[in-house]
């Protein structure tokens, strides 16, 4: 039955546009981390420019409630983000957020109608994205620990300081690059694998490149002490890159640093040990990252992570978090030995 | 204990005091009189699906709108 108390409706004008500010002001004042959506110029040009997919929820008088969007942020440009999702204090409490959720997924919201697939980070502080993502098809594939800063959550305020993020995946188009699986991985990524569609997983071991150059990108989020580096591929000299990286990340104060590796690497096996020698340990599978998937690996520097306030719905999210922690205990050890 | 009862339980843990036992009424809207906002009743959807061992589809979970209701669907689960 057709649900006649909102509209769900695409932003494509400058006066749409300029009800989003409000919105937002509403939930998080003035201090949420993306400019665009306190300014419907700098908006339209996200949407203009494809970056971003937005939509507004609307009561039948015409009023702004919600609005939820999906926007690109991977190296591969056919990868959605979905976020940013809010619904105005004391408004549609029941299920508009759920609507909502559920609204970026129809492909037709979307500037391009096949997308290789649309993710979540979804927060381990409360249940409602990762249970509507796991309800409506996405598989969990890998867990950030510690990755936002409490303190930027003014309603449902976390318990402690950082907050872990779950990716979930839901994919839109067949893979057809293979994914290298670095040895001590394996297992696990085939298990992370199981849900998505067929890929070719093969074993990463051969020896990493001898000359060329290490081509990367990153997102540097200053407030929230997150630093995410994309690996598309490996040259020479990966160990003094990574402790260059490693001491870049103290001068920054880093909280969360992550490392995601093209899985279509077939040295990615030699690439990860290396990592795993200097405290890099487990994160889980970013799929289609690249085009092809990606494999990441963290560090939580400077913070002890609470692990009793992480909250994962699926089976399949706790398995991984346990993989997480033991990996961790296991690479923190060996460093701590050498 | 009835199936009644265990709902209140759960319903009194994703609260957290901040409902009073009387209030608990079969007739108690989960959101209008319990204030039960969209990350509550998510969080009372797990609970209910951990306390009794079942999984509950999106449609279903809207549909339940009173303390009877999320009773009587769990009870036309099979649940004694």
């Amino acid at each position: 039955m057709p649900d006649n108390r909102y509209r769900i409706r695409p932003v494509t004008s400058l006066s749409e546009a300029a009800e989003v500010p409000g919105l937002f002001r509403a939930i998080y004042g003035d201090a949420f981390p993306v400019q665009y959506v306190y300014d419907a110029t700098l908006l339209m040009a996200e949407l203009s420019a494809g970056r971003l997919a937005a939509s507004l929820a609307f009561d039948q008088a015409g009023t702004p409630l919600g609005y939820v969007s999906a926007f690109k942020c991977a190296p591969n440009p056919l990868l959605w983000e979905g976020g940013n999702l809010l619904v105005r204090p004391g408004c549609g409490g029941d299920d508009l957020a759920w609507l909502l959720l559920q609204h970026y997924l129809e492909p037709e919201n979307l500037p391009y109608l096949k997308g290789d697939g649309i993710f979540s980070e979804s927060v381990c502080h409360h249940y409602f994205t990762q249970v509507g993502c796991a309800k409506t098809g996405f598989s969990d594939c890998a867990l950030m620990l510690d990755q936002m800063d409490g303190a930027s959550f003014r309603e449902h305020a976390p318990e402690t300081e950082r907050v872990a993020c779950l990716l979930q995946f839901y994919e839109q188009s067949d893979p057809l690059e293979a994914c290298y699986l670095p040895e001590p991985y394996a297992d696990i990524l085939h298990r992370l694998a199981r849900s998505l569609r067929p890929r070719v997983l093969l074993p990463g071991a051969a020896a990493l490149p001898g000359s060329g150059t290490t081509v990367w990108s990153d997102h540097w989020y200053a407030d929230a002490g997150m630093w995410r580096v994309s690996i598309s591929s490996i040259g020479s000299g990966w160990g003094e890159f990574l402790d260059e990286l490693l001491a870049q990340a103290a001068q920054r104060r880093v909280v969360s640093l992550q490392l995601i590796l093209s899985a279509g690497m077939p040295y990615v096996g030699e690439a990860v040990q290396l990592m795993r020698q200097r405290g890099f340990f487990f994160g889980g599978l970013f799929p289609r990252w690249f085009g092809a998937d990606g494999i990441m690996l963290q560090q939580v520097l400077v913070k002890e992570t609470d692990y009793g306030q992480i909250k994962l719905y699926t089976a399949e999210a706790r398995e991984l978090l346990a993989f997480i922690r033991a990996e961790r205990e296991q690479t923190q050890n060996k460093g701590e030995q050498q | 204990m009835s199936t009644l009862e265990k709902v209140y339980e759960l319903i009194l843990k994703v609260k957290k005091g901040a409902v009073k036992t009387e209030e608990l009424k079969p007739e108690a809207a989960l959101t209008e009189d319990l204030k039960l906002d969209s990350l509550g009743l998510m969080e009372l959807l797990v609970l209910t699906e951990e306390a009794f061992g079942l999984k509950i589809s999106k449609d279903d979970a809207l549909a339940v709108k009173t303390v009877a209701q999320v009773v009587a669907y769990l009870e036309s689960r099979g649940v004694a």
